[in-house]
């Protein structure tokens, strides 16, 4: 299985090639993965091969997918990928932090799709940790964006009301 | 067959324009008629590699109307644009001297 | 009357009782400016596609309109210090035309900046703590309300310092910066809706619970745009503690299962539609119930104090009397002072002071239109003799929320100079009119010279009088932003064979009692609408059972019937 040329991966800060792959529906399943495969594999007649196989397996999500269906194989997939089928569609914001802050998802969480560095922050704060870039403009322009917001105003991650609130604290104390 | 020019904004300045011979006009008397399927096709094509080259935006061809030396859009919307506000005639094109002759 | 009792020398440091940033505020409107600044180099660069940097360049309030650029600067719940708007009729003469638009979401329209000098005019606006985050796109736009917040008598609270809150914690929120479709939420402290909170895809009316502690309640899914819904209740009280966690519950119901398919069914109130308002209010209950919302009601808490301490008034005078003989006798002696007074001025919770109302609307203007100078005049007057604060209405008048009364004539008289005085709030000449064909890029047909048609035509003060409290709306597309729908006479301008026609609804009403208007018959051209107005007008005055039944009333009466029979009939 070939890794796709035309795309590279950010994560930890830095760009890489693509270790995972995409499975199709009907392909053959690795011994070892680490593959990502569908809802509906995932809840197909593989399933059970999923469950306790020894690859890595990781799932990509439709917007429209029930995130409730996952949850036989959480503490299986090392990784999800939510699909931005554009980048203005906005679900898989929701979709992320569903997945880490009610369902408890610890593994990668990767952007797929449409992935322009204009929403990275927004992407980050809402979990993903990991996004897939095409080469070209977007990750020309990745690579020369130079801004990035430092103050945030809401939760998820350190808001400006808590800062705030720790300042009042410290303030009280002294 | 009607008679089309070519229009868009560009882009960092954000005004309306024309392709003329030698490139963009603001001004709608200075526009290239394309009078057949060919010269439009050659208009939209100049157009695209201006778009392409991030010169202007959103290009799309305009109907006009034109004799005696003078051109008209064929739709209200467009004479706006070739003018300005009609509630401001000292806004916009219609304020350069000489830009509606 | 003399002009200079307690006059402060203009530019002295008056402090308005307003939100001022603190040091997050200011940085992260800094942030988002060069933020900007760099999404404009790249797109310049070729980096970002038109495709790409249109959604960027909106949710910083960059259009592309008919003649140029647009850049919508945000004016948070209407509420101005006389050093922003000073330093808006700066930028209007540095950057743009040297005028400005007000619009129906209480904000401020520059129409000819050029992109490239956008970043220097978010510069400009940020060191007076302004900015033009969210005033467009597929995102939390600015929150509105009643633009006599925190000074109208009839207020249960302040809702500003909730607008407020509001406004941070929507302010780039990462997860609801691509929603469905825009979202618009309005907020009023008063029993007297004057934000027409049920077109708004969130409304919240502030109500006191049986122990008179805060809350609101909650209406989802009202709008205008091509199909006019009125909010439902979500909640019918929700503790204000709650309001931020209950607000991102809606908004990730919407967020999530809003409809993507179709842009024109995109909007909260199709959703509220089509699920019913049961299964919508069960859907958002769920959500709500299933996340741990404590932490965040005790910041809320904290943060509203902390918010609400910049609201509270300061420099009034105290122990004025109800009554200021110097007024009384300008009132009486001055019949033109006295007209103006009757129709611009409301009265002030605070004894001695009035809300002062400033029309935008002189016979023959553009509605809504502020030259440089006029600003500078507002801002001098508010500095002068109003605390330092300026209002900005839906109705796309301005407010010098803090009068005294004994300076009021002095006020009248030099907004007369600077032709601000124009007597006619409520008036059928007070018309709302979006920007329409003469500069917006959507329109299918003209507002502006509707609107100077029917004013001038109704130009005649005592005839203004005569017919009354008659509000004329006018939107130059399906869109509305000129809130035709809910016009007592609205007018939407439509392209039909290739010409501009105007149709006509008549009973919409944008107050607590909420409605949409009715269309009337087959539409009017341009060159016919005015006289279509007259034949309504007319036929109410004829019809009415006096000075005391309103055109809404006599509307609600009689029905379409008697104008059609007058409009129609003779064609």
């Amino acid at each position: 299985m070939q890794h796709d040329e035309n795309r590279l991966v950010f994560q930890d800060g830095q760009f890489t090639d693509d270790v995972w792959v995409d499975l199709p529906d009907d392909g053959p399943i690795p011994v070892e993965g680490p593959a990502i495969v569908t809802l509906v594999r995932l809840a197909g007649d593989d399933g059970e091969y999923f469950l306790h196989g020894g690859c890595r397996i990781g799932v990509r999500l439709r917007p429209e997918d029930r995130l409730g269906d996952l949850v036989p194989w959480m503490a299986r997939l090392e990784l999800i990928a939510l699909n931005f089928e554009k980048f203005t569609d906005g679900r898989p914001y929701s979709a992320a932090r569903l997945l880490r802050e009610r369902m408890g998802y610890r593994g990668r969480l990767r952007a797929t799709g449409e992935v322009l560095v204009d929403q990275y922050a927004a992407m980050r704060r809402c979990g993903f940790d990991s996004f897939v870039v095409a080469k070209g403009r977007a990750l020309r322009s990745w690579q020369a964006a130079r801004i990035e917001m430092s103050v945030r105003y809401q939760a998820p991650q350190e808001s400006v009301l808590e800062r705030r609130h720790a300042r009042r604290a410290v303030l009280e104390v002294a | 067959m009607v008679s089309r020019v070519l229009t868009a904004n560009h882009l960092a300045s954000g005004d309306v324009v024309y392709l003329a011979a030698d490139g963009w006009t603001p001004l709608l008397r200075d526009a290239l008629i394309a009078s057949d399927a060919a010269a439009e096709a050659c208009l939209l094509g100049r157009a695209a590699r201006d778009e392409e080259a991030d010169i202007v935006v959103d290009p799309y061809l305009v109907e006009v109307e034109h004799s005696a030396g003078r051109i008209e859009a064929v739709h209200y919307r467009e004479r706006f644009r070739a003018r300005g506000p009609s509630v401001r005639p000292d806004l916009g094109k219609q304020a350069l001297a000489g830009a509606l002759a | 009357m003399s002009a200079t009792v307690l006059e402060a020398p203009v530019g002295a440091s008056v402090t308005p009782a307003t939100y001022c940033y603190d040091a997050f505020d200011k940085q992260f409107v800094a942030e988002r400016t060069a933020q900007f600044r760099d999404q404009v180099e790249r797109r310049l660069a070729g980096l970002l596609t038109e495709e790409q940097f249109k959604p960027l360049r909106l949710m910083n309030g960059v259009y592309l309109q008919l003649h140029a650029y647009m850049l919508r600067v945000a004016i948070p719940y209407g509420t101005l210090s006389a050093v922003q708007l000073r330093r808006l009729a700066d930028i209007a003469e540095r950057f743009d035309k040297g005028y400005g638009h007000f619009t129906t979401r209480q904000n401020l329209q520059f129409n000819w900046p050029r992109l490239v000098e956008i970043p220097d005019i978010l510069e400009q606006l940020a060191e007076v703590e302004m900015h033009a985050i969210q005033t467009s796109g597929n995102c939390i736009r600015n929150v509105t309300t009643d633009q006599w917040a925190g000074v109208a008598a009839d207020e249960i609270m302040d809702p500003r310092p909730w607008c407020e809150l509001l406004r941070q914690w929507s302010s780039l929120h990462p997860e609801f910066s691509f929603l469905p479709r825009k979202f618009k939420i309005a907020v009023t402290g008063s029993p007297v809706d004057r934000a027409a909170v049920a077109t708004h895809d969130i409304g919240l009316r502030m109500k006191r619970d049986g122990e008179g502690r805060p809350g609101f309640e909650v209406l989802a899914g009202g709008g205008l745009g091509r199909t006019p819904i009125l909010a439902r209740t979500v909640r019918a009280f929700l503790p204000a503690d709650e309001l931020l966690a209950y607000v991102g519950a809606i908004l990730r119901v919407y967020n999530r299962f809003g409809r993507r398919d179709n842009k024109f069914k995109a909007r909260i109130k199709i959703l509220v539609h089509e699920q019913g308002i049961e299964a919508f209010r069960a859907a958002v209950e769920a959500e709500y119930a299933a996340g741990e919302h404590a932490a965040e009601a005790a910041l809320t808490r904290a943060e509203l104090a902390r918010i609400q301490a910049h609201f509270q008034p300061i420099g009034y005078e105290d122990d004025l009397p109800e009554r200021d003989p110097g007024f009384d006798r300008a009132v009486f002696e001055d019949e033109v002072f006295a007209g103006w007074v009757r129709g611009n001025l409301v009265r002030h919770k605070v004894p001695g002071y009035a809300i002062v109302n400033i029309s935008l609307k002189p016979v023959g203007g553009i509605p809504g239109d502020a030259t440089a100078a006029q600003m500078r005049t507002v801002a001098d007057l508010a500095e002068r003799h109003g605390l330092g604060e300026i209002r900005v209405t839906h109705e796309q008048n301005l407010v010098l929320p803090h009068v005294r009364l004994r300076d009021v004539h002095a006020v009248w008289e030099a907004l007369g100079e600077a032709g601000l005085a124009t007597p006619n709030l409520g008036l059928i000449s007070d018309i709302i009119a979006c920007p329409g064909m003469d500069y917006c890029a959507l329109a299918t047909a003209r507002s502006i010279p509707v609107a100077q048609a029917v004013a001038r035509r109704f130009a005649d003060l005592d005839r203004q009088r005569q017919i009354g409290d008659l509000k004329i709306k006018i939107s130059g597309c399906i869109n509305a932003c000129g809130h035709h729908h809910v016009g007592h006479i609205g007018i939407l301008g439509l392209e039909k064979k290739g010409v501009e026609s105007y149709q006509i609804t008549l009973g919409g009403d944008a107050g607590a009692d909420a409605a949409i208007g009715k269309i009337l018959g087959p539409g009017f051209a341009y060159d016919e609408i005015t006289d279509a107005v007259e034949t309504i007008v007319d036929t109410y005055l004829q019809g009415r059972n006096g000075p005391g039944e309103t055109f809404l009333a006599f509307h609600a009466r009689v029905g379409a019937a008697p104008f059609k029979e007058a409009l129609y009939a003779a064609r």
